[in-house]
């Protein structure tokens, strides 16, 4: 098992090479040059060279990338900001549980409305009980989300004025993005739910406990739903990783300041190094939810946990 | 499954058509997006492109009326024109962005599932690593450096779809490449193409046309939060996502702005996963849950 875990994490390494190597050359066809970007357009020239000399622009591409990698690893330095010039990390560092908490609660928010509506689809299939929720998630799952947030910021701000629209000051500021964010995900949770589901229920094993007198609701709840959680738990993890980056839209209507935020202006405005440093977190995170989405599935599933310590 | 898809094609897709007109939501699906796909091919016969920019002060930010559907915007545009000239944008994106995706995953699926070694291995981790990263955040990237207009936009939402088009292709092939039909085929001296595209190709057909409308209602939705985002077709050009970006400034004076182009994506999208789900029920009725 340790050793599994040990060359899981060894293959992390180069995916973050790559991702580093494809992000920061499609970052370099990107127009101007950091120094002008700074100091503005209209600046002396003189100085913007000197500036540009002194944070290594100067220097072949390949260097620049091999010399950022470097300071990376070996001294967990991300390089200068351009628009603030501070160091990246420090900018990036109290982001990320801004954008954790959206992704966490998010995800939450998604499997505790999808996962038990979609038992209860399953288990009372072509019931009202089946098919309104059914109904209802394939109207949700077409929904974009920046979308549905743009409508509940109308009514339950603007009209209603229950929730804040915008910023984190406090736990109601992260309803709305939560929910317009995880309603289209609930739906995706719905639907495997229920499908795996379904495929459960008509298990023999299903029908040994039901034989064997247990309860309906043992029945379903301990015995069919502990098996049909396991793709459903696939679902559930890549869509946290994806998430964690993908909230960008939402965190830009809200104004909220997590690395989706930061990464839509560092984009904007062309700061390199603020885009990379954020890509990096990302895909740190992304790579280490995968593997924990694996040991969970080990820890799940004992035929899972008997083959990876082999 | 294999078997039943060697069978005469020809009845093959009569079968399906048969089964796919009892699924009431598929044909639903079928009769929206058809809906769509003829007003954007017709948008410039029916209303002509200049109305969907002609400014009109006087008249900006009106709610819905027998002479401007939809209202109009913040500088007196009629918003149901805008619409229609929109869905030639995000409809062709959607589209274009799908069947490139689909043609460069083939390409490499196809050749590492059936030549395998070294290459498919090289091929597989480069597309693990572009599955690390984020699929917005990498369009965001190529967008930014390449530039905001149709093409690029196009690109940068196809990339990040390659590597899940490449792994179902992939698994397909792999699934039969050792079967004694395609040994066969070798003997009969059939070349390496000619067996992929005839005895190989036809098994996944079926997967590909279901993950082909999913990704093709995905990558709407994308391409709209790009220009939302405004990285991606900018204002004044129509396209769904930039004008809900416009309505943003005017969502309290004039909510319908954002509401229309929003039921424009929704029914778009839901009509192409209700297709998906319909045409994945007709083509194999085993799996239908």
């Amino acid at each position: 098992m340790y050793k599994y875990i040990f060359k899981r994490l060894l293959m992390i390494i180069p995916i973050l090479l790559g991702v580093s190597l494809i992000i920061f050359f499609i970052l370099q066809l990107t127009p101007g040059d950091p120094a002008s970007l700074i100091l503005g357009a209209g600046s002396d020239q003189a100085a913007i060279d000197q500036l540009n000399e002194e944070l290594g622009y100067n220097r072949p591409v390949f260097v620049r990338y091999f010399s950022y990698v470097y300071n990376v690893i070996f001294k967990l330095d991300f390089g200068i900001s351009y628009r603030t010039r501070l160091p990246v990390y420090d900018n990036i560092r109290g982001r990320i549980p801004v954008s954790v908490m959206v992704a966490f609660g998010t995800i939450v928010f998604a499997c505790l409305l999808g996962i038990p509506v979609g038992v209860l689809s399953a288990v009372k299939q072509y019931t009202a009980l089946d098919t309104v929720p059914t109904v209802i998630s394939l109207f949700l799952a077409a929904l974009p989300g920046f979308w549905l947030g743009m409508m509940m910021m109308y009514f339950f701000s603007l009209k209603l004025g229950w929730l804040p629209s915008n910023g984190v000051g406090s736990w109601l500021h992260y309803i709305l993005p939560i929910v317009s964010l995880g309603l289209p995900y609930a739906a995706q949770e719905l639907r495997f739910t229920r499908s795996s589901m379904l495929e459960t229920i008509r298990q023999d094993y299903v029908r040994t406990a039901r034989a064997k007198g247990a309860s309906e609701r043992t029945v379903i709840w301990r015995h069919a739903l502990k098996n049909a959680l396991l793709p459903v738990i696939t679902v559930t993890g890549g869509n946290f990783g994806v998430l964690l980056g993908g909230a960008v839209v939402t965190e830009s209507l809200f104004n909220i300041p997590g690395l989706g935020s930061l990464i839509i202006t560092s984009i904007k405005i062309k700061d390199v190094p603020t885009v990379m440093g954020c890509t990096m977190i990302l895909a740190v995170m992304f790579s280490l939810i995968l593997l924990g989405v694996d040991l969970l599935y080990a820890a799940v599933d004992p035929r899972i946990k008997a083959k990876y310590s082999k | 499954m294999k078997d039943n898809f060697q069978v005469k094609r020809h009845g093959k897709f009569k079968e399906v058509w048969r089964r796919l007109k009892k699924s009431k939501t598929a044909m639903f699906g079928l009769v929206v997006l058809s809906i769509f796909i003829l007003a954007a091919i017709f948008a410039e016969l029916l209303i002509p492109y200049s109305v969907a920019l002609k400014q009109n002060i006087p008249i900006r930010l009106q709610g819905p009326s027998a002479e401007h559907w939809f209202g109009t915007d913040g500088y007196g545009r009629d918003l149901f024109v805008r619409i229609l000239h929109g869905s030639r944008r995000s409809l062709s994106i959607g589209l274009i962005a799908t069947a490139s995706s689909l043609f460069v995953g083939l390409i490499f699926g196809a050749a590492v599932g059936y030549y395998g070694g070294a290459f498919d291995n090289v091929v597989m981790r480069i597309m693990d690593t572009l599955s690390a990263i984020p699929a917005t955040l990498m369009a965001l990237a190529i967008v930014a450096a390449l530039g905001s207009n149709m093409v690029n936009l196009i690109i940068a939402i196809s990339i990040a779809r390659i590597p899940a088009f490449v792994r179902i292709i992939r698994a397909a092939i792999l699934g039969v490449v050792d079967l004694e039909y395609i040994e066969a085929a070798h003997a009969g001296g059939a070349g390496d193409f000619r067996i992929i595209m005839t005895h190989i190709l036809p098994n996944i057909v079926g997967t590909l046309i279901v993950q082909t409308t999913m990704t093709t209602a995905q990558l709407i939705m994308r391409a709209a939060s790009l220009s939302f985002l405004g990285l991606g077709i900018l204002p004044p050009e129509p396209e769904w996502g930039a004008l809900l970006s416009e309505a943003r400034e005017f969502m309290r004076p004039a909510p319908h702005l954002m509401v229309f182009p929003g039921l424009a994506i929704v029914l778009s999208t839901l009509s192409l996963n209700l297709l998906g789900d319909g045409l994945r029920d007709a083509l194999d009725p085993r799996l239908k849950s």
